[in-house]
């Protein structure tokens, strides 16, 4: 009796465990900033804290909403990319429990034993023990149970996991069970399901007093709980089942009735208990509790399968109670009920044929949270769960329906990469082009030769009115602005040309003794005047060039840009040329794995469907044998009141008249079902019927 | 009597017992597992090669969603702009505020910006205490440089004030 996949707890002990991890620095980075006595407060009223690296935080995002295949896939990119800095030692501990939640026991298997090398010393003791504890339930789910329990023994969990208790289950040593149940440090929850395990393999093993003393034990710990948590109530139920069927197995019908009528009304593993408490009640000759207990079942469940059982007990208990005509009636019904059923559940059998049971375009979108949640289920399976909850609750069909959903999901998400590669593809030749459009452009000597001038003029003009700001050379200025458009500054320029030209003249002539002193004074004086016209205009030539000297160097700058973007995109031609080349390599890869996911997901389907298909065989023999006890039984009382009618005068009894005008009315009924019935199935000849009379229904 | 009853157990057992029988295998659990490595593998180098085509480093810029605790608030939609234009949004399910609470971080957005000054805003809609409407924005002046850039949208908890506390952060460049 395990009711829950391992494998789930075991990632989920991980996860816990792994989320706990990133308290401790956040505590530290906090309590620079708050006081301590707040910060004590907020840590003991809080559960979670938030991720330190930003690819952990998005993998457990996507792990916590049961997307172990994007949380996997986050974090091997973290890993390649080596940004998981604060997480590292977890990150191995939280890969090894998503891959063991995505099927990927290997990989887990490697990642623990990677995180226990023996030159892995840095790694947290806490750890290595989490780590060898997994390692041995891993082993344990493997089948392995020789190595589980070395690893068990490292791991120092011995005490605290209820690991050993179930290798000492496995391996039928009942005695050590119970001493390893009496002597662990487990919660309660575990303690209740260690007793109730103990008692089904007591009961397997046909220690039927035993195992009820387990489950009751299971039964008293809950009681002993003030305000029980929903999981103890579950276990309570469960238990008080186990031990009222292991009480009814030894004839202590009482103490069963007592075991049953303790379960709570509104479960649905209630049909288990009242049916236990109807046939505990009819073995104990407590026929109407019998009875009560049926019709309240199957007013409930009228089509769960302790309901079909129910519909053969309660006309058993009719005859118990010796209400022949009750008990013909409800023979009918129940015979009537299981051809419809029969008939229904051929038709399922053939509509999952052709149904898909996973499919992956209805729940591509939807997060997973448990196999069991019906409503994420295949509408066909959902609207027939009453058929298939057998198989549906089984462990090892719920881990392979999962499997399947692994694998269409991941055929989707290749589908996805399959549309996009065309467009990589186009995004990467776009670039090349842009990339060639650029170097084309800029990347050429006539463009280097531009850039140098500029270059070059800049320097120039700089120094010169570097020069001219610290002289305050004004006719330096007039004649660096020369080059200028304006006009103003031209002609100034223009004049100064010609007065140093006529002063150079005027030198000439005085060393030959041919200057005037007129001509001196004309040449002072049209200098002063130019000086004063330059003097006035300083500023504004100044600002003129300082403008000039500005754009210069924004061109300059803006070519400098463009020459370094050119030979940004020029280098980027060797990434692009990777890029393509990592593109191909993918997308040749890609077809192949598409075509192997989805063989594989066929072959896993298939088998799913195969096996469904062979539960619902097994409900169809085990209705039909339900249906050949009703028929056998409607003919055994039919054939008792024929008995009855031809042995009893009529004469004797003045009340035959009533009996003779209502029973072969009923009779005539009973006889028309059963004619019908006869001619389908197995004819009962007359000896059978006969044979039967007086015998049990078994 | 009891006849009965042990029948009826013995054939419940064996339609519990019997669901479990698995066809046989066809396509061994090692050879899946390699398989499902295998495409997880080739799944993480098609993720790395597309952040590498469509988010360059040099422009690439991401933002994050990190709820520490969340007593104070329950997050119902997210809104980021940059510079006053809307550039991502999310509404939350139970699981993804679940997620959050247990300490998961969301990857909100990735985008690419040139180098330069950039106003990041957020606004947070949800329940504030008490289950009042509550809606708040929050604000971060960008410097975007050659470097990718990592933001985080941090909601906490302010314990002194018992209310909700919104901030944009910006991350090492990593």
């Amino acid at each position: 009796m395990q009711y829950r996949p391992l494998s789930r707890a075991l990632s989920l002990t991980l996860t816990l465990l792994s989320v706990s991890l990133p308290a401790f620095g956040n505590e530290v980075e906090i309590a620079q900033h708050e006081n301590p006595a707040e910060e004590e407060e907020k840590a003991g009223t809080q559960k979670y804290r938030q991720a330190q690296d930003m690819a952990y935080g998005a993998t457990l995002y996507a792990y916590f909403q049961g997307n172990n295949f994007d949380a996997l896939s986050t974090l091997l990119i973290a890993k390649q990319r080596d940004s998981i800095k604060v997480h590292g030692d977890s990150a191995a501990l939280i890969e090894g429990g998503i891959s063991l939640s995505f099927g990927l026991h290997q990989r887990a298997a490697e990642l623990f034993e990677q995180l226990l090398q023996a030159d892995n010393k840095n790694i947290d003791t806490k750890y290595r023990q989490a780590a060898w504890l997994k390692l041995a339930e891993l082993n344990y789910l493997q089948g392995d149970f020789p190595k589980a329990a070395v690893h068990l023994e490292k791991s120092g969990a011995v005490q605290t996991s209820s690991l050993p208790l179930n290798l000492a289950l496995h391996s039928q040593d009942l005695s050590n069970a119970r001493q390893l149940l009496e002597n662990a440090e487990l919660s309660l929850a575990q303690r209740l399901l260690g007793h109730i395990n103990l008692g089904a393999a007591l009961a397997r093993s046909g220690q039927l007093d035993e195992a009820a003393e387990a489950y009751r034990t299971a039964g008293a710990l809950a009681a002993e709980q003030d305000e029980p948590s929903e999981e103890i109530q579950v276990l309570a139920d469960k238990a008080h089942i186990g031990a009222g069927y292991a009480l009814a197995l030894t004839e202590q019908f009482t103490q069963a009735q007592l075991a049953f009528s303790r379960v709570r009304l509104q479960t649905p593993w209630a049909t288990k208990a009242l049916l236990g408490l109807a046939w505990s009640s009819i073995n104990n000759a407590e026929y109407q509790k019998g009875v009560d207990a049926l019709h309240f079942l199957l007013s409930k469940h009228e089509h769960s399968p302790a309901a079909r059982e129910a519909r053969v007990a309660l006309p058993y208990a009719y005859e118990k109670q010796q209400e022949r005509n009750a008990a013909l009636t409800a023979y009918s019904n129940a015979a009537s009920y299981y051809q419809t059923t029969l008939q229904e559940l051929q038709q399922l059998q053939q509509n999952l044929a052709s149904e898909p049971l996973a499919d992956a375009r209805q729940f591509g979108e939807a997060q997973r949270y448990g196999w069991l949640q019906m409503a994420q289920a295949s509408p066909l399976l959902r609207d027939n769960q009453h058929f298939l909850l057998p198989i549906l609750q089984s462990d090892k069909f719920q881990l392979r329906l999962s499997e399947l959903r692994d694998l269409q999901q991941i055929n989707s998400v290749l589908q996805g990469w399959s549309d996009k590669l065309p467009q990589l593809h186009a995004l990467i030749d776009e670039r090349h082009q842009r990339r060639s459009n650029i170097i084309e452009k800029y990347q050429n000597a006539q463009f280097d030769q531009q850039l140098q001038i500029g270059r070059q003029q800049y320097r120039r003009l700089n120094d010169a009115l570097a020069q001219i700001e610290t002289e305050r050379d004004v006719l330096a200025l007039v004649k660096a602005s020369s080059r200028s458009d304006s006009d103003n500054i031209s002609n100034a320029a223009e004049m100064l040309e010609l007065l140093r030209g006529a002063e150079q003249r005027y030198q000439l002539l005085q060393k030959h003794g041919k200057g005037s002193d007129y001509q001196g004074e004309t040449l002072q004086r049209a200098r002063g005047i130019l000086l004063w016209q330059a003097s006035e205009e300083y500023h504004h030539r100044l600002w003129q060039q300082r403008k000039t000297l500005g754009q210069l160097e924004e061109n300059l700058r803006t070519g400098e840009k463009q020459l370094r973007k050119t030979s940004i995109e020029a280098s980027r031609a060797p990434q692009l040329t990777e890029l393509t080349e990592r593109l191909q390599n993918t997308a040749a890869q890609l077809d192949d794995k598409r075509a192997a996911i989805a063989h594989a997901a066929t072959l896993v389907e298939a088998s799913l469907r195969q096996d469904i298909i062979a539960e619902l065989d097994r409900e169809q023999i085990q209705i039909n044998g339900y249906l050949a006890h009703t028929r056998l039984a409607i003919a055994r009382l039919q054939d008792a009141s024929l008995q009855e009618s031809i042995l009893q005068p009529v004469t004797d009894n003045p009340q035959g008249v009533n009996q003779e005008e209502t029973q072969p009315l009923e009779n005539a009924i009973a006889e028309e079902q059963y004619s019908e019935e006869a001619a389908e199935v197995n004819k009962p000849s007359e000896s059978t019927v006969i044979s039967s009379e007086g015998d049990e229904s078994e | 009597m009891g006849r009965f009853l042990k029948f009826f157990i013995f054939s419940m057992a064996l339609s519990a017992d019997a669901v479990s029988q698995a066809q046989q295998e066809q396509f061994s659990a090692e050879q899946l597992e390699n398989l499902k490595r295998e495409v997880i593998k080739l799944n993480r180098d098609l993720l790395i090669l597309e952040e590498d085509l469509l988010y360059p480093a040099q422009s690439q810029v991401a933002f994050y969603v990190s709820m520490d605790v969340g007593h104070y608030f329950k997050l119902d939609a997210i809104k980021l702009h940059i510079d006053n234009k809307l550039s991502a949004s999310h509404l939350y399910t139970e699981h993804q505020r679940d997620a959050l609470v247990r300490g998961g971080i969301q990857p909100l957005h990735k985008g690419n910006l040139k180098s330069g000054d950039y106003t990041i805003s957020a606004f947070f809609t949800g329940l504030g205490p008490e289950g009042r409407e509550y809606k708040r924005g929050a604000t971060l002046e960008l410097k975007k440089t050659d470097e990718p850039a990592v933001i985080e949208l941090r909601i906490s908890d302010k314990i002194s004030k018992q209310q909700p506390d919104f901030e944009l952060v910006q991350w090492p460049a990593p």
